[in-house]
């Protein structure tokens, strides 16, 4: 009876050598060569965002309420920008499909540094302006995630996740579900982090916050 | 799993056991902030908006709208049967509902 929703990390390293097709970027940019790690994202994103059309094709018509991409832009922007590709398709195939996008980080990786989607370049964007981006691409729920800075205190780091996560509710049309666990949205950074400081976290986020969900 | 515990006694609406999972349904279908679902909600249900997190009265009305409780309960919906209900009530699709509906070959 439960909304379900299917959850899936877009996971660029699989595509790069020697796992995936392409020539690794994280190889070739330390060699200084930035054209070539570039053509191999380039490619890797296009692989990308075929395959997670084709599983949330699949997920969607076997009756799933949604799809959670989480941990957007781990891999930087050409993962962003693989997954907000992938949710236009999707939206325009399956309108009435809900698409999540979580964050994987407050900052958006250049790791190629010059993609952009709709003229805004991806790198360097923080989640108000992520938000934005992913409203253009048809996203219904948006999860900004800020990370948890571990030489300071859990009080510290619960303001400052407050503080960025507050101007997307304000301002963004979409529901905001920030991610709030294991070292994002000011918990600490554990495998299973402490319930005191996680429900101080969580309340500040519900009560001062004003999110929509978790 | 301690981590969702948390969460969910901390700052959750209560799921099931409340209107939680109604609430949600509204963000996810129609993609509305919390309180614009909260109202939306309240008023299908016709009870106030705080009603909506409370596990007594929402216990009641979930009973008298047959829209499935946390456990199930001999003579009531669970399940497919209550997400049927839930879809007609909050005058939403759910895509389970209407692949069954597909599936089964009928209209309705």
């Amino acid at each position: 009876m439960l909304p379900i929703f299917y959850g899936a990390m877009p996971n660029l390293g699989v595509y790069s050598q020697p796992d995936g097709p392409f020539p690794n970027p994280a190889e070739l940019l330390p060699q200084g060569k930035i054209k070539e790690a570039r053509a191999a994202q380039e490619e890797t994103i296009e692989m990308a965002v075929r395959d997670m059309v084709s599983v949330a094709t699949s997920l969607y018509e076997v009756g799933a309420d949604g799809i959670n991409f989480d941990t957007t832009g781990a891999a930087g922007d050409p993962d962003f920008l693989a997954t907000l590709r992938a949710t236009r398709i999707l939206k325009e195939k399956y309108p009435e499909l809900c698409v999540e996008l979580g964050m994987s980080g407050e900052f958006v990786l250049g790791m190629h540094g010059e993609l952009k989607f709709e003229g805004v370049r991806l790198a360097g964007l923080y989640p108000h302006d992520q938000m934005k981006l992913a409203e253009k691409a048809g996203v219904t729920i948006f999860g900004p995630a800020i990370n948890s800075v571990t030489n300071k205190s859990c009080a510290w780091n619960v303001a400052r996740a407050v503080t960025f996560v507050k101007p997307c509710v304000e301002r963004g049309k979409l529901p905001i579900h920030a991610n709030i666990g294991m070292g994002v949205g000011g918990t600490p950074v554990a495998e299973y982090p402490p319930a005191d400081a996680v429900s101080r976290a969580s309340k500040a986020m519900a009560e001062i916050g004003r999110l929509d969900g978790l | 799993m301690g981590m969702a515990i948390t969460h969910s006694i901390a700052s959750g609406m209560g799921g099931v056991r409340t209107a939680g999972d109604l609430v949600g349904r509204m963000q996810m279908t129609r993609g509305m902030k919390i309180r614009e679902a909260k109202e939306y909600v309240a008023g299908k249900l016709r009870v106030s908006v705080a009603d909506l997190s409370d596990p007594v009265v929402m216990a009641e009305v979930r009973g008298d709208l047959d829209l499935g409780r946390i456990r199930s309960i001999p003579k009531f919906s669970k399940g497919i049967d209550a997400k049927f209900r839930i879809a007609e009530l909050l005058g939403i699709e759910i895509n389970c509902v209407k692949l069954f509906k597909k599936r089964v070959g009928r209209g309705f």
